[in-house]
């Protein structure tokens, strides 16, 4: 059985290597899909765009998402997400630096399933992401 | 309306004293009259009284006479002798010297002497021998009697006359008749003069002696205005007649008797019977005549009473006259006062008359008068307006005006409103009220530059309130900006840091023998400086999100607070042994999370400094300052220099070196934003290694 994508929306290519290797510690072996700004997120979700003819039935196993980002934010990728019967179900980690209160609130109540704040040192990083690619992962499987 | 204005006290005051004359007047006459009538009666009495006694005593004195003739044997012996034909020579002459003398001694007319067949036997004076046919008429029936007696007045057919008649009888020895001696007696000689007698001048005064004849009574003497009466006279006893006095006195009435003459004047008379006679007394004067004098006193009251009451007139009308002029004087004063005050009033003034439709509703009204001011603030001339219509002048006048002075015409009842008047185009100010039934007067000022002001500052109300609602706008523009600001600080800042942390953590792990030891000792300090920014900007976030945080304030115990954050650090540092005094009931009104926050700052830096000292002490009090209420925290730990407490509360600020304590310095600058987010102060006293106190005042909680 193959392996589910994880989808990570992410402008920072950094945080994106600094997030690779940290699933390459934990072991996490789901290829890894980039989009660099919301809109490739959604064209990649949807099939359109760049992404176009792309076999939508292959849903993520967890989508990471961060809350700034070019062209369309964090936020509104959730919003669009939430409000499609197709990819209602993958679970959305909101991963982000912001610690701003207004912004869990946002994102719960438009249907993130966890928020997760990227600490600045990385040893926690690591920590993090396994906690995070375990739990989310395995209960994506099971289903 | 009084006639002529004149005070009511003043007419009532007249006519009482008119009614008072007039009633004592009357009084007065009355008396007067009485009293005259009663002296009138009374002379009339004493005329009446006198004349009949008169009467009597010349009858009586005739009958006397005549015994005298019958009782005297000489003279009545010689007319036996004569009659019965026996007499001597010489008797004739005797008798008839004798009669002569008793004639004219008497003033008799005529003495005849006849036989008992009326045969005249001897007559003196012998010329007038003419017989008498009344008297032998009665010849018999006197002869009969035997005794003196009157034939009462009579009149000779051919025209002689009138006489009275004296009988004395002649008898014989055996009292046979044998003639008489007749005597007549011209009534001129005294009984007329005395009967026309009157003791005063009056000019209607009249004396009747009158005696019944059958059904009418007969008047037996000559009336001054119409002598030819006398025996002639025939008054009929019956109906208007009754009213005449003579009347009355044949049918036997005696004294007062107020009637009329035969012209129908108006006579009072006094009656009187003549004893032995068949004679009645009627004395009598014109009742105008007899009540002259009294109608003389009547015009002299009358002419006194006039006087009188022209002069209280004429008082009164001066008194009247005077109060007039004095209440003009006055009146004039006040008219005066109120055209001046008319003429200078600064608000407008006019008086109208209502004009209703046929079903009693206002319609319309009519200016009546109208003042200086009002020509001023409505720019309309009064010329043009007094005597005219508002309709007429200004046809689109509102229909609430009409309305609303009708009201005040109708009812009575004042009224006070502000309105805007379309034909003058002007706001004016309204006091209107009825001096009149159908009438009412305005006052009123013209308030178009107060409206106008009143409007612009309604407009310049709304454009603040516009401009304040932008401001804000702009300040929540500026708000968000900032913490738009923060938030890309704690996101774009955190994530290169991230990137230098996590690329130097991998440098480390997985390259490390490509490195010396100097090498991984510059990676580790770059790593080390890595997470204290990571610190700062945590914490210069923190202070941000005090500094937006929006105030809930309640009833906050501080002491609960304390207990609650020393909890927390004896958790995270079981080791210490820290004393911790808690004053309890320091209530204030304050954001709960906010207060948190300051005493999480101030307790942990207490708890902080104090952890180099073995045994520690840490205080939460209040105290008063210049009568405040202040509230404290104390440590006995390291304290600091007084000559930098100016920096205690700055961002970023330290004391101290990261060395001996730990820390980034936001916290006290975290307090101090808090303090003053509440409307409160913080300072801070200390002395080195003799602890610190810090102070700061927060909004109290009311008691309840």
């Amino acid at each position: 059985m193959t392996q589910k994508p994880i989808l990570l929306v992410e402008d920072n290519p950094d945080d994106v290597e600094l997030t690779r290797r940290a699933f390459a510690r934990n072991l996490i072996t789901n290829p890894l899909v980039v989009a660099c700004d919301g809109v490739e997120a959604l064209d990649w979700l949807f099939g359109t765009g760049r992404h176009a003819g792309r076999d939508t039935s292959l849903s993520p196993a967890v989508v990471l998402l961060d809350l700034k980002l070019p062209r369309v934010d964090g936020l509104e990728v959730l919003r669009r997400i939430r409000a499609d019967a197709r990819t209602r179900l993958p679970p959305v980690v909101i991963l982000t630096s912001s610690r701003e209160e207004q912004d869990v609130i946002n994102g719960y109540s438009l249907g993130a399933n966890s928020y997760i704040v990227k600490p600045v040192n990385f040893v926690q990083f690591i920590e993090a992401a396994r906690q995070l690619g375990l739990y989310w992962t395995l209960l994506n499987q099971t289903v | 309306m009084r006639p002529f204005g004149i005070p009511l006290p003043l007419l009532l005051g007249y006519l009482v004293l008119v009614a008072g004359v007039g009633g004592a007047a009357q009084v007065y006459h009355r008396t007067i009259e009485q009293r005259f009538r009663n002296q009138v009666e009374e002379r009339l009495q004493a005329i009446a009284d006198l004349k009949v006694s008169e009467l009597v005593h010349w009858r009586q004195e005739r009958l006397g006479d005549a015994a005298v003739i019958a009782e005297t044997p000489q003279l009545f012996g010689r007319l036996r002798e004569l009659l019965a034909g026996a007499a001597a020579a010489g008797t004739e002459d005797a008798i008839r010297s004798w009669l002569r003398a008793y004639r004219r001694h008497f003033q008799y007319s005529r003495i005849r002497l006849v036989d008992a067949g009326g045969g005249c036997r001897l007559c003196e004076p012998a010329e007038d021998s003419t017989s008498c046919h009344v008297m032998d008429e009665h010849l018999p029936r006197l002869l009969a009697a035997g005794q003196p007696d009157f034939l009462d007045f009579h009149q000779e057919p051919g025209g002689v006359g009138p006489h009275l008649g004296l009988v004395v009888p002649v008898q014989d020895d055996r009292q046979r008749p044998l003639g008489a001696l007749l005597i007549r007696i011209d009534p001129e000689a005294f009984l007329y003069p005395s009967l026309r007698r009157w003791p005063d001048t009056s000019r209607s005064a009249e004396t009747l002696l009158v005696r019944r004849d059958g059904d009418a009574a007969l008047c037996l003497n000559p009336l001054r205005q119409d002598p030819s009466t006398v025996l002639h006279l025939r008054t009929p006893l019956v109906g208007e007649n009754l009213r005449l006095p003579e009347a009355r006195a044949a049918l036997g009435a005696e004294g007062l008797h107020e009637g009329v003459d035969p012209q129908g004047r108006p006579v009072l008379a006094m009656l009187r019977q003549v004893p032995a006679s068949p004679w009645a007394l009627v004395v009598r004067q014109d009742l105008a005549e007899a009540l002259a004098p009294l109608h003389e006193r009547e015009w002299q009251l009358l002419a006194f009473i006039v006087v009188l009451l022209g002069g209280g007139a004429a008082a009164f009308g001066l008194v009247w006259r005077q109060q007039r002029l004095r209440h003009l004087q006055s009146e004039q004063a006040s008219e005066q006062r109120f055209r001046l005050l008319f003429q200078h009033l600064t608000s407008g003034f006019a008086l109208h008359e209502l004009i209703c439709d046929p079903q009693g509703r206002p319609r319309d009204y009519r200016f009546l008068a109208i003042n200086p001011a009002f020509e001023r603030l409505t720019g309309l001339r009064a010329a043009d307006l007094v005597g005219r219509t508002v309709l007429e002048v200004m046809p689109r006048t509102e229909p609430e005006w009409i309305e609303r002075y009708g009201q005040v015409a109708l009812s009575g009842e004042p009224i006070r409103f502000e309105q805007f008047a379309r034909e003058l185009d002007r706001h004016y100010e309204v006091s209107a009220y009825s001096p009149a039934p159908g009438q009412f007067a305005v006052l009123f000022n013209d308030i178009s530059v107060r409206c106008r002001a009143e409007v612009e500052i309604r407009r310049l109300n709304t454009e603040l309130e516009h401009r304040v609602a932008e401001r804000t706008a702009g300040l929540q523009l500026a708000l968000r900006e900032l913490e738009a600001f923060s938030y890309s600080v704690s996101h774009d800042l955190r994530t290169p840091l991230r990137a230098i942390e996590g690329f130097s953590h991998i440098l480390l792990e997985e390259h490390a023998t490509s490195l010396d030891a100097e090498g991984r000792s510059c990676l580790e300090r770059i790593c080390q400086a890595v997470t204290r920014m990571g610190l700062l900007i945590d914490d210069l976030l923190r202070l941000s999100r005090v500094a937006r945080t929006e105030l809930q304030p309640e009833a906050v115990d501080l002491g609960q607070v304390a207990e609650s954050v020393l909890a927390e650090l004896r958790q995270a540092d079981p080791d210490r042994q820290v004393e911790a005094v808690l004053s309890p009931g320091l209530l204030v009104r304050a954001d709960p999370g906010l207060v948190r926050v300051l005493l999480a700052n101030l307790l942990g830096n207490a708890w902080k400094f104090t952890s180099r000292h073995p045994l520690a002490r840490i205080e939460l009090a209040e105290t008063a300052k210049d009568g405040e209420r202040v509230f404290l925290v104390r440590d006995d730990g390291a304290g600091f220099d007084m000559q930098y407490a100016g920096k205690l509360f700055g961002p970023f600020q330290r004391l101290h070196s990261q060395q001996d304590f730990a820390g980034t310095g936001i916290g006290l600058a975290i307090v101090q934003r808090i303090v003053q987010r509440h409307g409160g102060r913080c300072w801070a006293e200390a002395h080195l290694e003799k602890g610190a106190t810090f102070f700061f005042t927060l909004p109290l909680a009311e008691q309840t």
